[in-house]
């Protein structure tokens, strides 16, 4: 099972590797750059900074809201990062009012704020357990 | 060999998170290994309609199929964000592990966990800018980076299976606090998804607070992609004649004309590669019958179908043989029962079923029966 893994992996990463140098309008640098620049910013500022947060959390945020804390944050962060895009609005086109047709930063604070409300009903619930 | 620094020695031991285990990464694993085989499998399924090799035929039917197999090429893709992330941070003290690499396998292991978190950020990422339009971000094509890059991702994740396999086999249970864990990752991935889907789940629009489009939303009730304006066509007068050619002859019909035809409506979907799908109700002439005028509805031969806009990726696409005689298969002249908007393609468009929203030519000039 593991060598045909292994084969089938490498010549299905060769493929892709021929394509993605030689395709039709293909930028190898440019992509390469790209893909580079997302791997490090991931690895070495998103998931460290996830860390720091779950670190800082750990010492700061008492007992009874501590895990709330954490899946609302979890939660806040994610969906931001999706949001992002369209709160920044770049791909916006002045005559098609149909792509992008919602206020997405009321829209995101909307879903943060229901996030944040079930995480202060999570850590009442918590608090009321405990007495 | 050379030691690391004592700092970052040091600094991988602070990573002390008892949450982390073999486990919860191969669990982690497993969800993005489907998730991802979800978005390969569609999206090849996509870029084969668009650019079908020799031996591909799709159907006309189911009506709905590419409509649920792009939207949840979007959808999985969108909810892979806090998993991806979520794996790196399960695994990330191995980040700094000395000396790098013990052997030639272990090297090449390592590159391809490097080629598969690298691969799988490019695709997600990309995957969100093009649906968000942000090109300006990309250095490069988007179709056949994301589409090259999602080989990458799919060998690179072959061989890191090759590599993992007996740790997989061998983790014991789930317990309580990695379960935990992996609810979390489930509820924000949730969460992305409510808030997004209903650009193609009807039901859920009003929940859908972050959906790129509504389908209840753009001229005459629908979603537009490109505009008259943005395609540069101006807007049609009495002069328009739409031009069917096939081997029984040509024929050049007005608006007049084609509205005398026997007029059918289908309910159809537009479905767009990027995720989103409205459906209505469409009128207007059969495409076969208009194969029947000259001569081509009983034989087995492919049309193209040319736009009125004057450039671009999308000016042309060819109907299939079998589907370019589907009865649901129509010139549409009215949507909604009026006449066409501009925007949705005045004075024609192709709408025909399982197709991608960009192959429902819009602006029809020309329906040309091919020669094979």
């Amino acid at each position: 099972m593991r060598p045909a893994l292994l084969v089938a992996g490498l010549a299905v990463t060769g493929y892709g590797a021929y394509g993605w140098l030689t395709h039709d309008g293909a930028q190898p640098l440019g992509q390469l750059v790209f893909l580079a620049v997302l791997l490090v910013t991931h690895d070495f500022v998103v998931v460290p900074a996830v860390i720091l947060a779950g670190a800082a959390l750990a010492r700061w945020v008492p007992g009874p809201a501590r895990t709330p804390v954490r899946a609302a944050l979890v939660v806040s962060a994610a969906v931001s990062v999706v949001a992002l895009p369209f709160i920044v609005g770049a791909g916006r086109i002045a005559d098609n009012p149909s792509a992008f047709p919602q206020h997405y930063g009321r829209g995101l604070a909307l879903v943060l704020a229901v996030v944040w409300t079930a995480a202060a009903a999570w850590t009442a619930v918590n608090l009321r357990r405990r007495r | 060999m050379v030691r690391p620094p004592d700092a970052l020695t040091a600094l991988s031991r602070r990573f002390t998170s008892p949450l982390r285990s073999p486990r919860l990464t191969a669990h982690l694993g497993l969800w993005l290994a489907a998730a991802f085989t979800v978005c390969f499998a569609t999206g090849l399924l996509s870029h084969a309609i668009q650019h079908p090799p020799g031996w591909f035929h799709w159907p006309a039917r189911p009506v709905q199929l590419y409509r649920i197999t792009q939207g949840l090429h979007i959808a999985t893709g969108l909810a892979c964000f806090p998993l991806l992330t979520a794996k790196v941070w399960s695994v990330f003290p191995k980040l700094f592990a000395w000396p790098p690499a013990r052997s030639v396998p272990h090297a090449l292991e390592r590159g391809a966990v490097a080629l598969l978190s690298g691969a799988a950020l490019f695709e997600l990422v990309t995957g969100l800018l093009n649906i968000a339009y942000w090109y300006s971000l990309m250095p490069f094509g988007f179709v056949g980076a994301h589409y090259w890059t999602a080989w990458l991702l799919i060998g690179a994740m072959l061989m890191h299976l090759a590599a993992k396999l007996p740790v997989i086999q061998a983790a014991p249970p789930a317990d309580r606090s990695r379960r935990n864990v992996l609810a979390l990752v489930g509820a924000a991935a949730g969460v992305i998804t409510v808030a997004t889907v209903g650009q193609t789940v009807r039901p859920l629009r009003r929940l859908s607070v972050l959906a790129p489009r509504l389908p209840d939303v753009g001229p005459q009730g629908l979603p537009v992609n490109k505009t008259a304006a943005a395609a540069g066509v101006a807007t049609v007068d009495a002069s328009y004649r739409l031009q069917v050619s096939g081997p029984g002859g040509r024929h050049a019909f007005s608006l007049a004309d084609l509205e005398a035809l026997p007029q059918h409506t289908a309910t159809l979907p537009i479905a767009c590669v990027e995720g989103w799908s409205a459906t209505a109700e469409w009128t207007g002439v059969r495409v076969v019958d208009l194969l029947r005028l000259v001569g081509a509805a009983d034989l087995d031969l492919p049309v193209a179908v040319e736009s009125l806009q004057p450039a671009g990726a999308y000016r042309t696409s060819t109907l299939e043989a079998g589907p370019a005689r589907d009865p649901l298969t129509l010139l549409a002249l009215r949507v909604g029962g009026a006449p066409l908007h501009p925007d949705h393609g005045y004075p024609c468009r192709l709408i025909a079923p399982n197709r991608p929203g960009v192959l429902q030519t819009k602006w029809v000039g020309a329906l040309t029966v091919l020669s094979a």
